[in-house]
């Protein structure tokens, strides 16, 4: 999910999150240097690898569906039956199921969802109308046609208050590498748009719509949890087959390629198929405006509400440039369709949100000329996410960074390709990069947390955004500044390409860095992820003093100094803060406009530069270049024994306040 | 150069009342930004090689400025709001001039300057009352949107709309109200004729030439709106955050050449907004002659 969609709970706030609001209203950037050259890092050799594996990995489906949903558009009420056709891809026997019921987080205030301190969801909004999904039958033919649901769990384990994570004993085990089907009967009545789903007037955004089997860890073990307001999802891979029907006039978006299409009896009916995916979501509305257009080989659906036909157009421009780099970057996108859902106004909860082949985007009508990308930044993000999601399935409740981050990550770096340092946006005359954007919200939250933690552990949603989202991309990036663009390029790439449809941990990323980064590098992102590692770098001590030059030692007069001219010795002191050992560069600027770099490996406390010289030192400058995005603050790095009187600043800001002072009247 | 012939070529009086009006402007708006460029150089921008790296693209720097120096910079926010009626007060007097001289083109600049001083108090009672109005024009227009916004029953488009054009009807009010106490001004500086009295003058003269009080008046707005986006793009593209100092005199060089036009538009106005006067009088027995 997008950040940008999403509001902050926590009372308060911090003061860069009103004052980059304020100016921006949401939010990304870097460029060049991580920017993926064709061929630079072998891609087709990638891309073989990946190609080769995926079809013997995708036949691995272990938990597939073939539903039919009945939506009730007056009474936003989804009748549903079908099969789940669920493979035991574990080396244990599975004695019981673990089904996700994540409708029932919004069947009352008592919801581990609703419950949150601000009663409300990512998004700020707490339900009008609740909603929820009751399982209305459950067997196997293997069983008899036995009810299983009659013996399942009331509630969530633990919490007598929530249903979203719901065990069902099995009457024998399935052992490994066997099938079980199951039939099911459900009916979801949806709530008013809260999260991602639910109806807004006649919108309907059908998700986390349908009973859904958790994540079979190979040990044997369910990865299963209560539906959390700051977690999203985890799945098995599988094929999806639904069939959807809605009222005729309504025009339907849903993950996959439509196969089949029919009307009768005053109803539309669409089925859909996707694999393999592990998610499923769809949306009818009858006040959609349709677009279609292909992108290489993908064809791509826009759905939007009729005044937002600019957004729909920012979106395509965006999605042009994207989906190939992407493609590029980390394998390229292995489905036949790609369908984008702008949602209309009242129900943008339901907007900045991906699923497989599925991405819903938002902005407002007036989005194009508020100077922010704020169409396209949602845009990539969740176009960003079909890989870091939903290609690499990685569990987002333990280990959100691992999507959210390496998907800021992509999109930053994406929307710097495509809009350079304007990434962000462009505001009052001035270029801003997402990569700023990302790295002052990280940095406001460095101490409190580490990266790595479950969504569940963060003490807000606006803490979870500042470093899962942008404080992981603002690492990344700072890895791949400092040890090299390419060669981060090269292991993200490896990454997303070696992981495509498996549930990787954070190990395989530690070990895709340290093949390609190397130690150091795999040692300070284990320590930023897991150990709150910080770094702060900081200029201590700059003075210089004139000395005789016979006073100096032969090798420090420097060749061709006429015999007797003044000469100048001094020292540099800068300190490193937090664990962190990164190397750096430090800059030496003289009077006389001379400029002495240096290198400092990062490591230890501090460092000590002596200086000598025909000029007395003026400046120095800690990482001139920027590639520590990470440091703490980034202003302590300068130093001068002359405080510069800001020219350019006073100029600006005298006009700006003369022009205020007269206004625009005469 | 004879004594005479400097006699000769005397400049005139309106025009030193238009470059006083742009100087005086233009060092209101270098007072007034003083307390919030002490708050960026406290914020640590003063330790930069240079205040180009906070105009950089990317803003990196700016952003980490903001990011630090949030608490400062808010300081010297409040503390720029204190100045700012201290620049306010300057610009009343070359306002006046301004308007002195439109009225009395032929009169010596040291005629000009004492009736300019003997009308400032009822200018300040105008920016007062112009203040007041514009702040009520706006608040009501704000208002009224937040209702619209609040209660429409439209679609989000159409509500949209509507409140902002509930809100551009706030600024044509307070616009008007801008217009009409330029003509109250002028009307009051022949005689220095009372508040209320030029008020009524002024209300005389929009009831008799409405139209080309309001066509000169939007046109010199217009103008001024297109000088300040044209100054604006012109910036952008001299791009001051790359070396060389040319760059930056330039900069400087576009700003105060819309500056002063600005100040040209406004005598221009001045001269529109006294001739309607005039003729007004001219043709109203009993009337303030001008």
């Amino acid at each position: 999910m997008s950040p940008e969609a999403a509001s902050s709970p926590r009372a308060g706030g911090r003061r860069v999150r009103s004052l980059l609001e304020a100016v921006l209203g949401g939010l990304s950037l870097l460029g060049a240097v991580l920017a993926v050259l064709p061929g630079r890092d072998a891609p087709g050799e990638l891309e073989s690898v990946s190609e080769r594996e995926a079809p013997a990995r995708a036949a691995r489906h272990t938990t597939s569906y073939t539903l039919e949903a009945r939506l009730d558009a007056e009474l936003h009420r989804v009748t549903g039956r079908g099969r789940i056709a669920f493979v035991n891809t574990a080396r244990e026997p599975v004695s019981s199921l673990f089904v996700h019921l994540y409708l029932n987080a919004f069947e009352d205030a008592r919801t581990l969802f609703l419950r949150s301190p601000l009663r409300t969801s990512r998004s700020g909004r707490a339900p009008v109308r609740y909603g929820h999904i009751d399982v209305v039958r459950l067997t196997s033919p293997r069983f008899a046609g036995r009810d299983l649901w009659a013996s399942a769990a009331r509630h969530s384990p633990g919490d007598p208050e929530d249903r979203t994570d719901i065990e069902v004993p099995l009457p024998e085990p399935v052992a490994p590498g066997e099938r079980l089907d199951l039939d099911v009967e459900f009916v979801a009545e949806l709530p008013s748009i809260v999260e991602r789903t639910g109806f807004h007037d006649r919108f309907h955004f059908v998700a986390q719509w349908f009973p859904k089997l958790a994540r079979l860890e190979p040990d044997g073990t369910w990865a299963h949890f209560a539906f959390h307001p700051y977690a999203e999802f985890y799945a098995d891979f599988g094929r999806y087959d639904v069939t959807i029907d809605v009222p005729d006039g309504f025009v339907v978006g849903a993950t996959g390629a439509r196969v089949e299409a029919n009307r009768s009896g005053g109803r539309l009916r669409v089925r859909h198929v996707a694999e393999p995916v592990h998610d499923f979501a769809w949306t009818a509305w009858d006040g959609f405006e349709q677009h279609e257009t292909h992108i290489g080989k993908t064809r791509v659906t826009f759905l939007y509400p009729p005044a937002h036909r600019l957004n729909r157009d920012l979106s395509e421009r965006v999605l042009r440039f994207a989906l190939p780099h992407l493609s590029r970057r980390f394998g390229p996108y292995p489905y036949p369709t790609l369908t984008v859902v702008e949602p209309p106004p009242g129900a943008e909860p339901a907007g900045g949100m991906e699923y497989p082949t599925l991405i819903t985007t938002g902005a407002p009508w007036y989005a194009p000329f508020v100077g922010a990308r704020l169409v396209e930044a949602v845009t990539t993000h969740e176009l960003a996410h079909q890989w870091f999601y939903g290609l690499v399935a990685s569990n987002e409740a333990r280990f959100p960074f691992l999507d959210e981050g390496l998907t800021t990550f992509a999109e930053i770096t994406t929307l710097e390709g495509a809009y350079g340092s304007a990434s962000f946006g462009r505001l009052l005359g001035l270029e801003l990069s997402g990569h700023s954007v990302a790295r002052a919200v990280g940095a406001e939250f460095a101490a409190d947390q580490a990266i790595a933690a479950a969504a569940a552990e963060f003490e807000s949603f606006e803490a979870l955004g500042a470093l899962v989202y942008y404080r992981m991309a603002s690492l990344l990036t700072t890895l791949g500044r400092v040890f090299g663009p390419e060669r981060l390029e090269r292991a993200l790439g490896e990454y997303a390409r070696e992981n495509r449809f498996e549930h990787p941990r954070p190990e395989a990323l530690v070990d895709v860095i340290r093949a390609h980064l190397g130690e150091r590098a795999a040692i300070a992102l284990e320590r930023a992820l897991f150990e709150r590692g910080r770094v702060n770098y900081a200029v201590r001590d700059l003075s210089s003093r004139p000395v005789s030059s016979s006073a100096l030692p032969a090798s420090a007069r420097g060749q061709g100094a006429p015999a007797g001219s003044q000469r100048y010795e001094g020292r540099v002191t800068v300190v490193r803060q937090g664990s962190l050992e990164l190397p750096v560069d430090v800059l030496l600027l003289a009077e006389d406009g001379t400029r002495h770099r240096v290198a400092w490996d990062g490591t230890g406390h501090s460092r000590s530069f002596p200086y000598v010289g025909s000029a007395p030192l003026t400046h120095a400058i800690i990482d001139p270049t920027h590639r520590v995005l990470i440091d703490d603050d980034l202003l302590d790095n300068y130093a001068t024994v002359s405080p510069n009187r800001l020219p350019r600043v006073h100029e600006r800001l005298a006009y700006w306040a003369a022009l205020m002072l007269g206004g625009l009247a005469p | 150069m004879t004594k005479s012939g400097a006699r000769g070529h005397r400049v005139p009086p309106f025009f030193v009342a238009v470059l006083t009006a742009y100087f005086t402007r233009a060092a209101a708006g270098a007072v007034t930004a003083l307390p919030l460029v002490f708050g960026v150089a406290a914020s640590g921008a003063e330790r930069l090689e240079s205040d180009r790296a906070l105009f950089a693209p990317g803003a990196l720097l700016l952003v980490e400025l903001l990011r630090t120096g949030a608490p400062t910079l808010l300081a010297s926010a409040g503390s720029t709001l204190v100045v700012v009626p201290f620049g306010l007060a300057l610009t009343l007097p070359a306002t006046a001039l301004l308007f002195v001289t439109a009225n009395t083109p032929e009169a010596p600049l040291g005629q000009a300057l004492p009736r300019a001083l003997r009308v400032l108090p009822a200018f300040v009672a105008f920016g007062l009352l112009e203040l007041a109005l514009g702040v009520v024009a706006v608040v009501i227009g704000a208002l009224v949107a937040v209702v619209v916004l609040a209660l429409s029953p439209l679609g989000a488009l159409a509500e949209d709309l509507l409140a902002l054009s509930c809100l551009a009807a706030g600024l044509v009010l307070a616009a008007a109200a801008g217009m009409a106490l330029d003509l109250a001004r002028a009307a009051a500086v022949p005689s220095a004729m009372p508040l209320r009295r030029a008020l009524r003058s002024a209300s005389a003269t929009l009831r008799r030439a409405l139209a080309p009080a309001a066509g000169g008046y939007a046109l010199a707005t217009g103008a001024s709106a297109l000088l300040v986006a044209v100054g604006a793009r012109g910036a952008e593209l001299l791009e001051v955050e790359r070396d060389g100092a040319a760059r930056w005199v330039a900069v400087v060089a576009l700003h105060q050449g819309v500056l002063a036009l600005l100040a040209v538009i406004q005598g221009l106005w001045v001269l529109r907004a006294t001739a309607l006067v005039a003729a007004g009088a001219q043709t109203t027995p009993g009337s303030p002659r001008t």
